[in-house]
């Protein structure tokens, strides 16, 4: 059942991963014990700080499809894994840093970006929005990225190392909510950030420098190498670049991202924030990319096997290069990314059933303890969700896809419209645009992924009518314009309101 | 340390921010987690 392992850690190495593990599930375990209700467990007490935030901020949005996705990137088509496929991503946390203090102004005691849907439009708005964030919210990536690297450091099949990541992360995030989670998310932070770090200067500088790096990729490619420091790779076309930072808009409207910002001791503490997390985004970004440009080099340079498998050559690299203990802590570190990933999302689909649906609609004079265990009872269900669609998917970009698309369609209009008009929406519009953004979205991935084709040079799904080729990323710039169009018309001729102006 | 060309120079450059930044942060972070813990520790 067992094959041989990829990367061969030293005992020394498995004893650093153990403890680092140990030292995690026992801050879940304490604040387990410690919890005071629902406010507690879901928003930190409502008093995070700056540095916190920080590192709650870079590791939550940072897992494994960073690490493995962006270093594949570089590995193959070098510094666009930077330029066109992270940067984009980060101009939009540039965006937040602006907009977030301002939702924590508008909604000081605010929770959930869902709760901003149901106090303006009502409930059919509201629990449309909060499924959209349910579905978003699914940790589909992080598990099948924590299958992979279980068997690259034992050897175990993939399925057993999916289904021991899932038990210790819920485990985890069951005990210790968003308290637990913003501490050991910092302590994350710091391990991913330096031994990717520590990795890419001392492999860089060990290979010889960008020199040597493009003497091994003309190795590697048997050809000029040169498109490996192009921005677009050679063939990317601006408005291919432009269709694949498409799904980085969704940053606009992630669940886990107003939690913190709910969760933030105040508005300054948003904005130092992020002020300090924004060159610590640009620098993992830049780790992450040149590491898989350094493995391609280092595979023309036969520092490592030729037969490496793209997402494994970051790992070979710091096998290569990491002396023993530090590299266990990388191992930690890839571990850290999938967990204050996932466990943030986690606790955020727990919200959604246990706060938005059961607080919310099903029993809204819920005491505070009955929150919070309908909370957990949430995470449970999202654990099993993202279990289920860990073995139903192949790639993990089409769920991402199909997430980023569901969000946008569904809950931008309404949040953005409905924090930042001046005059109070109407009910009609806000229930308009979440129903249709939520059906044309799951109606536009069923279509494009039962009836399109897979391209395998682009790696989408494409349907064409006529001449026109679409991909399936275009569903966000097709859908949210509709949304927008039918929520100005039903806010222009509805009548009823939900909530006057000074309600929050 | 090589600092040959731009490629190097960011390289060396990001890869020190992503090893000092946290590092330089966690004083500040502890303050903040010293706070969160008083707090939970103290009686309803």
């Amino acid at each position: 059942m067992f094959t041989e392992a990829v990367v061969k850690l030293h005992f020394i190495d498995w004893v650093v991963f153990v403890i680092y593990l140990g030292i995690v599930l026992y801050i879940g375990y304490y604040f387990y014990k410690r919890s005071k209700g629902f406010d507690d467990y879901f928003m930190a007490g409502r008093d995070l700080t700056a540095p916190l935030l920080v590192g709650t901020l870079v590791s939550t949005f940072y897992g494994l499809d960073t690490l493995f996705g962006n270093s594949e990137i570089g590995f193959f088509e070098g510094i666009s894994a930077f330029f066109a496929y992270a940067l984009p991503y980060t101009v939009l946390y540039g965006v937040m840093a602006f907009l977030s203090p301002y939702f924590k102004n508008k909604f000081p005691e605010g929770t959930t970006m869902q709760e901003i849907v149901f106090r303006k439009y009502g409930k059919t708005a509201g629990i449309f929005s909060s499924i959209a964030s349910f579905f978003y919210s699914t940790n589909t990536m992080e598990i099948m990225g924590l299958g992979f690297m279980f068997r690259l450091i034992t050897g175990m099949p993939y399925w057993m190392g999916v289904i021991i990541g899932v038990i210790l992360i819920t485990g985890f995030t069951w005990m210790g909510g968003l308290g637990a989670v913003t501490i050991t998310d910092f302590m994350q932070f710091v391990v991913m950030l330096a031994t990717v770090g520590i990795a890419l200067v001392v492999g860089w500088n060990a290979i010889g420098g960008y020199e040597n790096v493009m003497v091994g990729l003309q190795n590697f490619v048997g050809e000029d190498a040169e498109y490996y420091f192009t921005v677009g790779a050679g063939y990317l076309t601006p408005w291919t670049l432009f269709a694949y930072s498409l799904t980085a808009l969704a940053v606009l409207a992630e669940p886990a991202f107003f939690q913190r910002v709910f969760a933030a001791a105040g508005p300054n503490e948003i904005k130092k924030g992020f002020t300090v997390a924004i060159p610590m985004w640009l620098s993992y970004d830049w780790c992450v990319a040149f590491l898989g440009i350094l493995g391609a080099a280092a595979v023309g340079l036969a520092i490592i096997p030729e037969d490496i498998v793209a997402n494994e050559a970051l790992f070979a690299v710091a096998g290569q290069y990491l002396p023993v203990g530090i590299l266990g802590l990388f191992m930690a570190g890839v571990f850290a990314a999938a967990m204050s990933t996932a466990d943030s999302y986690f606790l955020v689909a727990g919200g959604v059933i246990g706060y938005d649906i059961y607080k919310g609609v099903v029993k809204p004079d819920a005491t505070s303890q009955e929150t919070e265990r309908m909370t957990k009872i949430g995470i449970l269900i999202s654990a099993a969700f993202s279990l289920a669609l860990a073995f139903l998917f192949d790639r993990i970009m089409e769920v991402w896809v199909f997430q980023a698309t569901i969000i946008l369609a569904t809950c931008v209009v309404p949040v953005y419209f409905g924090t930042f008009s001046k005059k109070a929406p109407k009910k009609i519009a806000g229930a308009v645009a979440t129903v249709f953004g939520f059906c044309a979205s799951i109606i536009w991935y069923i279509w494009t992924n039962f009836f399109g084709t897979w391209s395998d040079d682009m790696e989408v799904y494409v349907i064409k009518i006529g001449e026109v080729e679409l991909w399936q990323e275009y569903g966000i710039i097709i859908i949210v314009p509709i949304v927008i169009i039918l929520y100005l018309l039903f806010n222009k001729f509805g009548k009823e309101i939900v909530e006057t102006e000074g309600d929050e | 340390m090589i600092w040959d060309t731009v490629w190097d120079v960011f390289s060396n450059i990001f890869g020190f921010i992503s090893i000092i930044g946290p590092l330089l942060l966690s004083g500040w972070a502890w303050q903040g987690i010293k706070v969160k813990l008083k707090s939970l520790n103290e009686p309803n």
